[in-house]
C-alpha cells in the first residue's frame, strides 16, 4: 500500500519536472533572454557577416529541452499498462525539514563567524589589551583573525554532528575542536595568500 | 618513430625538470603524498577517491598557484589520490565487510569470508596484487589508446562532427548512468545552461547574470562541482544516517586473525584472472559514465562462469577477490580515455583531473594535444614543439610514478590500516562538509564560492531525492563552453545553414546514434 502510494507520488514528480522545464523555458524565451542577454539569437559582426550571437546556444540548449520534457510528460501520462513511467525518487516533507535544519545551522554558523571577530576585538579593546579599530584592522592579526572561523567552524561540525546522529558526545566535540585548528594550521598558517572566512569579504 | 620517442623522453625529462632547468623531485613528492593520502582515505567508509580529489583541489592550489609550473604538482598528487584510493578501499571491505569506497563492495562477498577462515593477510595481498596490476594494464592501454584515438578524431572530425560527438556522449551517458536517462539528459542540458551564466562570446558584456555583477566571471567551476558532487552527497548520506540509525561503520570491530602471507606461486595463478578481469574493466572503464560497480560486477560474474567450481564463488575464494579488484581498478586509468584523447569525462575522478587543468596553466584536454608537431630548434629564439603533447607525456609518466609508489609504500600501508574503517560516517561526513566548504571559499574568493557551492549543493541533493544521476549535468556543466565554440564555429563555416550538423555523415550517423538512445531511453521510460 505505502509503495503504491510513493509510486503514484513518484509519478506526479515525472509530470511536474516536465511542466516545470516546459515553463522554464517558456520564461527563458520570453522574459529571462531577451532581457539578460546582450546580443540576439544571431548578429552582424564587424566585417558585417552575421554570425550567431550570446542567445544562440542558450536558445538551442533550452529548445532541447521541450522535447525531452514532453517525452517525460507523455511517458508519464501514456505509460504501458502495468508500468508507471520513468522511475523517479522524490521529495517529501522530511526532506524539507532536513534541509531546513541544514540550511539554518549553515547560516547560524555564518552568523557566528561574522560576529565572533569583532566580537573578540570589542572585549579585547574594552579590556584594554588591543587598541584596534575596528575587526578590520585586526584581521591579519592571529588569533584574532581565526577566532570566527574557530567559533563557526566549531558550531558547523558540533551541529552536524548532532544532527546526523542525534546526540553529541564529548569526543565529537573535541573531534570538531581538532578539525577546526587543523584546518587553521593547514589553511592559515602553512598557506599564504590564503584568507579564512569571513576575512576575504570585508 | 623517432618523434614519438623525443617526445616521450621530453616528457618524462619534464616531471624531473625545475623551472629553471635544475634537476626538481617535487612532483615525485607529491605523487607520493596522493598515493598514501588515497590509500588512507579510501579506507575510510564514507570518502572516496574523488571526494578526496575535490577537497585536495583547492588546498593544493593555494599551495602551487595557478602558474604552469604548478600543474605537475597538482596533477601528481590527485592522480595519486585517484589510484590510491581505488586500493585502500577493499582493505575494510575484506576486514569488516565494510567496503571504503562504493567500489570495493563486491570484495566483502569473497575477502570477508577470506578473513573470517583466518586468510585476512592474504586476501588484502591479493586484492592489492590483482589492484596494482589492474591498474597498471589499463594505464597502459590508456598510453596506447588516447593518443590512437586522438590522432584519428582530429584527422577525421571537423566542427560539426565534433559537436555531434558530443552530444553523443552526453545522450550515450544519460542512457548508461542512473535509473532515469531522460531526467538524466534534461539535467546534462540544465548542467550545460548553468555554465553559460556570466560567460559571453560575441563581446557584448556577460550574460544571464540577473543583473548580479559578482556573476559577470562567470560562476565559481570548482565550488559548483563541490556543492554538485560532493556536499550533495554528503548531505544525503547524512538523512539517510540520520532516518535509519544506520552507520555503515559501526562493525564489530575484531580484527580477524591475519593469516598466511600471499606466495609467488599463487600470485603467479592468479594472472589469468587478473587479465580477464583487468581486460572488462579497462574496456568499460572507457565508456564515459559506466563506473567501476558495473565493471566489477561483469567481472566477478564473468570469473564465476569461467570457473570449474562457481559454487565456491561467495565463500571466501580468492578468484573472486581478484575478479572485482582487478575490473574496478582498471576502470580508473581506463576513465581518462576520453577525457585525454577527447576532453570528455567519464567519471567523477576524471572531472577533477579536467577541473584542475582548466584552473591551472595553459594546458588543455583533447584530440589537439596528440599532435606530433616536428621539433625544431630556431637559432637565438626557442624550439618549436608541441608543449601539449610534452605534458600529456609527463601525465603519463607521472601514473606509472604512482603505480610504482603503489606497488611498494602501497602494499606496506595497507597492512595497517584496519582500524580506519572504526571511524563513523556519522562523524566523517560532518568534517567533510566542513573541509568542502572552507575549500569553497579560499579557492573562489569568499562568500561568492561558499553560495555557489551551497546552491550547487541544494540543486544536487534535490537531483539525487529524485533519482536524477548527477554525472551527466556535471559532464554538461563542463562541456558547454567547447560544445558551444563548436557549434557556433560550425554554424559560421557552414555559412549560417540551419541544417550544418546534417550535412556531413559522421556526424550524421553520430545524431542518428544519439535518437536511438533517445528513442531507446522513452521506450523504457514507458516500460517501467
Amino acid at each position: 500500500m505505502e509503495n503504491e502510494a510513493r509510486e503514484g507520488q513518484g509519478g506526479s514528480w515525472n509530470l511536474w519536472l516536465g511542466l516545470g522545464v516546459l515553463g522554464f523555458v517558456a520564461l527563458c524565451l520570453t522574459v529571462w533572454f531577451p532581457q539578460d542577454i546582450g546580443s540576439g539569437f544571431m548578429q552582424k559582426n564587424l566585417t558585417g557577416r552575421t554570425v550567431p550571437g550570446d542567445a544562440f546556444f542558450p536558445v538551442l540548449l533550452v529548445g532541447l529541452m521541450v522535447p525531452l520534457a514532453i517525452l517525460l510528460v507523455f511517458s508519464q501520462l501514456r505509460p504501458r499498462p502495468g508500468a508507471s513511467g520513468e522511475p523517479v525518487g522524490h521529495v517529501g516533507a522530511g526532506n524539507l525539514v532536513f534541509l531546513i535544519q541544514v540550511i539554518l545551522l549553515t547560516g547560524m554558523s555564518i552568523v557566528l563567524m561574522n560576529l565572533t571577530g569583532p566580537a573578540v576585538v570589542w572585549l579585547t579593546n574594552k579590556a584594554g589589551l588591543t587598541a584596534f579599530s575596528g575587526y578590520r584592522a585586526a584581521s591579519a592579526t592571529f588569533p584574532f583573525n581565526v577566532s570566527g572561523f574557530v567559533a563557526g567552524g566549531f558550531l558547523l561540525i558540533c551541529g552536524f554532528i548532532r544532527l546526523t546522529c542525534r546526540r553529541l558526545s564529548l569526543l565529537h566535540v573535541l573531534v570538531a575542536l581538532g578539525v577546526v585548528l587543523m584546518l587553521v594550521l593547514v589553511f592559515d598558517i602553512l598557506l599564504e595568500n590564503v584568507h579564512l572566512p569571513p576575512n576575504a569579504d570585508l | 618513430m623517432d618523434l614519438v620517442f623525443q617526445y616521450i623522453q621530453l616528457g618524462i625529462t619534464s616531471v624531473f625538470e625545475g623551472p629553471e632547468g635544475g634537476l626538481t623531485l617535487l612532483p615525485v613528492f607529491m605523487v607520493l603524498i596522493g598515493v598514501l593520502t588515497g590509500v588512507l582515505i579510501g579506507a575510510i567508509p564514507g570518502m572516496s577517491g574523488p571526494f578526496a580529489m575535490a577537497i585536495a583541489l583547492p588546498i593544493l592550489v593555494s599551495i602551487f598557484g595557478y602558474g604552469n609550473d604548478a600543474l605537475y604538482p597538482v596533477l601528481g598528487c590527485l592522480l595519486g589520490i585517484m589510484k590510491g584510493a581505488t586500493v585502500g578501499g577493499a582493505v575494510p571491505a575484506i576486514l569488516f565487510r565494510t567496503p571504503g569506497t562504493p567500489d570495493a563492495f563486491l570484495t566483502t562477498l569473497d575477502g570477508y569470508p577470506m578473513a573470517a577462515k583466518g586468510h585476512a593477510r592474504k586476501a588484502i595481498q591479493t586484492a592489492h596484487f590483482s589492484s596494482v596490476l589492474g591498474d597498471n594494464f589499463s594505464d597502459l592501454a590508456l598510453f596506447i589508446a588516447a593518443p590512437a584515438i586522438a590522432l584519428t578524431v582530429e584527422r577525421i572530425l571537423g566542427l560539426p562532427e565534433k559537436s555531434a560527438l558530443i552530444i553523443l556522449s552526453l545522450c550515450f551517458m544519460a542512457a548508461v548512468v542512473g535509473k532515469a536517462p531522460l531526467k538524466g539528459l534534461l539535467g546534462g542540458l540544465l548542467g550545460m545552461f548553468v555554465s553559460l551564466i556570466g560567460s559571453a562570446m560575441s563581446g557584448n558584456g556577460p550574460r544571464l547574470t540577473m543583473g548580479m555583477p559578482e556573476l559577470g566571471n562567470g560562476l565559481p567551476l570548482t565550488s559548483a562541482v563541490l556543492g554538485v558532487l560532493v556536499i550533495s552527497e554528503v548531505l544525503v548520506s547524512m538523512e539517510d544516517i540520520r532516518n535509519n540509525c544506520d552507520d555503515a561503520s559501526s562493525s564489530d570491530g575484531k580484527r580477524p586473525e591475519m593469516g598466511p602471507r600471499l606466495t609467488w606461486v599463487e600470485r603467479t595463478a592468479m594472472l589469468p584472472g587478473i587479465l580477464r578481469g583487468a581486460s572488462i574493466g579497462t574496456l568499460i572503464g572507457s565508456l564515459p559514465g559506466i563506473g567501476t560497480t558495473t565493471a566489477a560486477t561483469l567481472s566477478y560474474d564473468s570469473a564465476k562462469r569461467a570457473s570449474k567450481t562457481p559454487e565456491a564463488f561467495g565463500t571466501g575464494v580468492p578468484a573472486g577477490v581478484v575478479a572485482t579488484e582487478s575490473a574496478n581498478s582498471a576502470v580508473s586509468g581506463a576513465n581518462l580515455i576520453p577525457v585525454m584523447s577527447l576532453g570528455i569525462p567519464g567519471n567523477s575522478a576524471a572531472v577533477f583531473i579536467i577541473l584542475a587543468v582548466e584552473t591551472i596553466g595553459d594546458f588543455a584536454f583533447g584530440p589537439q594535444v596528440f599532435q606530433f608537431t616536428p621539433i625544431r630548434e630556431i637559432e637565438g629564439f626557442d624550439t618549436i614543439l608541441n608543449a601539449g603533447l610534452v605534458t600529456a607525456f609527463g601525465i603519463f609518466t607521472m601514473m606509472m610514478i604512482a603505480n610504482f609508489w603503489n606497488w611498494t609504500f602501497g602494499a606496506m600501508l595497507m597492512g595497517v590500516l584496519g582500524h580506519l574503517a572504526k571511524i563513523p560516517k556519522s562523524v566523517m561526513l560532518p568534517v567533510i562538509l566542513m573541509v568542502s566548504l572552507t575549500a569553497a571559499y579560499t579557492q573562489d574568493g569568499g562568500y561568492l564560492g561558499l553560495l555557489t557551492a551551497s546552491v550547487f549543493a541544494l540543486i544536487g541533493y534535490v537531483l539525487r531525492r529524485l533519482d536524477v544521476s548527477i554525472l551527466p549535468f556535471v559532464i554538461g556543466f563542463l562541456l558547454a563552453p567547447t560544445l558551444e565554440v563548436l557549434v557556433r564555429g560550425a554554424f559560421t563555416a557552414s555559412g549560417g545553414d540551419p541544417f550544418f550538423l546534417l550535412k556531413s555523415p559522421i556526424a550524421l550517423v553520430m545524431l542518428a546514434l544519439s535518437v536511438f538512445l533517445l528513442g531507446r531511453m522513452v521506450v523504457q521510460a514507458r516500460k517501467t
